[in-house]
């Protein structure tokens, strides 16, 4: 692990768990209705302050807490154009499988790359310490993923390249 | 007219809105805050990082306006930047809990911030380190903080 | 499968079956297509015996300009005891260039030659693309013998003195084209082609990289390949005027190590004539690749999502709940 990543991780850790105190709460506006209220935002005396953890310039997390739900949104790494292709497909790939993510929102917030919604359903039934773990695993693999797909293409396009160039003999 | 049924009709009740505290909080202007800032820079000139440090997270300016805070946090950031990570731990130590709390809210502020993200890597050490020595209670009172930097 | 085969694989099946001892004739009409909007026709339009193949190609009309005809005619025309040529008007409707092959006329005494035939029958695409290629190379030895080329320059750099010919382009797309230029000391082919995807543009930029930097690296022996993504080869600058639709340029530069001998010529033919169909299968297939690999992971993510979650156990479903006072909660069914 780079140098920098760890203490990034630990900070999102950290403020992961508190952030994720949640507990059931129907909303103050319609009668009978429950809505996350992160993503309606009409109840401003049950939001609380947002956290932007930053490792640079290129890579952030927002982490947006209330009382009933959290969001998690992540930006990550892209140097170059190649790179920003791969993001873009793989969160499309994952946001397409939603439904078996729970957790992940369709859209991402606007100039993030993919975003989580916690819910305090979310919170009951599953462990909040593992949840965390999935959060913070998921950082670490897409970095290396992404990096893992660049080589690839790299190596790949390589390969192409000298089987059709060595045929000229 | 259009779409009816997305009109928010509650914004017209006088009764259903949220009116925040009023905290009472000083407006400092740039000027007010001069002296401030140069007595923190003679404590980053003099090494003396405690007290700078102590001296940042006095009374900080909440009720300025963005810009001015800004200037301020800049300079905060200067004092975070000079530490080195050897040192902070011992920084920390010699802090009263209530002063690490403001130390972390100007740290996540810090990082929402072009310039702290530049030097993410040292806000983070700092960050990380706050953590281990007094715990996570700062996190949660920096999300329910009316006072805002 | 790694390189494309220059020949038509059904072509080849199908007169591979015909030619076979045993063959028990039968009526045929096939629609084969081919890279680069070639079609080709197999039919028997009279007997069971007599097999029609007719091609259709796209820029049949510049191929012609630069000798197909006379090229094809050549190299079929040794067959002609069985083997009969349909070019031009006598072509069948709707295709370029027929061929009628009379399979009981047909006087294959080897299975060598009979490989031949086939082979030659199955190359039909790629016989109609040389002649371009063939002319220009015939114009270059011209041009070398008139003004050799300097045995010192081994690394192709642009002499002051070359002496260049006439440019030929093929326009063998919708808007894409190749063109072909002789000068005294190499043949230059240039490609241009475009992605309508923006992703496999960008992977385009990756192999054509890749493309440039294998002769540095390892390969010696291979063409000068240079890319440019937005501007025009200077080559064909009096051809192209504007690049409108951000086309990508590829260019060969083909040493006389690739024009010694007719063999080579040849080969090198066959290779340039499959590069545009093989860089886009492959950015197709790495694109492929990738997706599959990102399947996986996602699998794998969903495994640690659900290690989080909470495991209720059978019993704890089924027990008795009650609440504070002591009533009971009862299923309505």
């Amino acid at each position: 692990m780079s140098q920098s990543l760890k203490p990034y991780l630990t900070a999102v850790r950290h403020t992961l768990n508190a952030a994720l105190c949640l507990e059931n709460f129907s909303s103050q506006i319609v009668e009978r209705h429950n809505y996350p209220e992160i993503e309606n935002k009409k109840t401003k005396e049950i939001l609380l302050n947002p956290m932007i953890i930053s490792r640079n310039e290129k890579e952030r997390v927002l982490i947006e807490p209330s009382i009933n739900s959290v969001r998690v949104s992540i930006k990550i790494k892209q140097s170059d154009e190649i790179e920003g292709i791969l993001v873009d497909k793989f969160t499309r790939f994952l946001t397409k499988r939603a439904e078996t993510f729970f957790i992940l929102r369709r859209v991402p917030i606007e100039g993030y790359d993919i975003s989580f919604l916690i819910t305090n359903v979310h919170n009951e039934d599953m462990l909040k310490n593992k949840l965390v773990d999935f959060i913070i695993e998921f950082m670490e693999d897409v970095d290396k993923e992404i990096s893992e797909m660049k080589l690839f293409l790299n190596a790949r396009a390589r390969f192409v390249a000298e089987t059709y160039l060595s045929t000229f003999d | 007219m259009e779409d009816w049924r997305r009109v928010d009709v509650d914004q017209y009740d006088p009764e259903k809105q949220f009116i925040a505290d009023d905290l009472e909080l000083p407006n400092y202007s740039a000027q007010d805050l001069e002296p401030k800032i140069q007595q923190i820079r003679q404590y980053i000139g003099s090494n003396d990082l405690v007290n700078a440090l102590k001296s940042c997270v006095q009374d900080p300016p909440y009720g300025s306006t963005d810009i001015v805070k800004k200037g301020y946090l800049l300079t905060v950031l200067d004092v975070l930047n000079t530490a080195k990570q050897s040192e902070v731990k011992e920084l920390l130590s010699q802090l009263s809990i209530d002063e690490v709390d403001v130390l972390v809210k100007f740290i996540y502020v810090l990082m929402t911030t072009e310039e702290g993200q530049k030097s993410g890597g040292a806000l983070l050490g700092w960050f990380d380190k706050a953590i281990t020595v007094v715990g996570e209670g700062p996190i949660v009172r920096y999300m329910s903080d009316p006072y805002r930097m | 499968m790694l390189l494309l085969q220059p020949e038509n694989l059904l072509i080849e099946k199908t007169f591979t079956k015909a030619l076979a001892v045993g063959y028990v004739p039968m009526t045929l009409d096939r629609i084969v297509t081919d890279f680069d909007f070639t079609a080709y026709h197999i039919s028997t339009p009279q007997e069971k015996t007599g097999i029609l193949l007719s091609v259709a190609i796209k820029c049949w009309n510049d191929l012609v300009a630069h000798g197909t005809t006379e090229l094809l005619d050549t190299i079929y025309s040794k067959y002609s005891a069985f083997l009969q040529i349909l070019s031009e008007d006598n072509a069948e409707p709707g295709y370029n260039y027929s061929l009628y092959i009379q399979l009981d006329k047909a006087n294959l005494a080897t299975e060598e030659e009979k490989f031949t035939l086939i082979k030659d029958l199955s190359l039909l695409k790629r016989n109609s693309f040389a002649a371009p290629f063939l002319e220009a190379f015939k114009k270059y030895t011209e041009l070398a013998e008139e003004q050799p080329a300097d045995p010192n320059n081994i690394y192709g750099e642009d002499s002051a003195t070359r002496s260049d010919g006439k440019v030929i382009a093929l326009n063998y797309r919708d808007r894409e084209s190749i063109f072909i230029k002789p000068s005294n000391d190499r043949v230059t082919v240039i490609f241009s082609t475009i992605f309508s995807d923006e992703t496999d543009r960008v992977f385009s930029k990756i192999f054509l990289q890749e493309f440039s930097d294998a002769r540095k690296r390892s390969i010696q022996k291979a063409p000068q390949v240079i890319n440019s993504h937005h501007e025009i080869p200077l080559e064909i600058q009096s051809l192209e005027k504007e690049n409108n639709d951000n086309k990508s340029y590829i260019t060969f530069v083909l040493f006389p190590r690739h024009l010694s001998t007719e063999e080579v010529q040849w080969n090198t033919i066959t290779q340039i004539g499959t590069f545009r169909s093989y860089f886009h299968y492959h950015i197709k297939i790495v694109k492929c690749y990738l997706h599959q690999r990102m399947r996986f992971r996602v699998q794998s993510f969903t495994k640690v999502l659900n290690r989080a979650r909470r495991e209720v156990s059978e019993e704890e479903h089924k027990a008795e709940r009650k609440t504070a006072s002591g009533r009971r909660f009862e299923q309505r069914n």
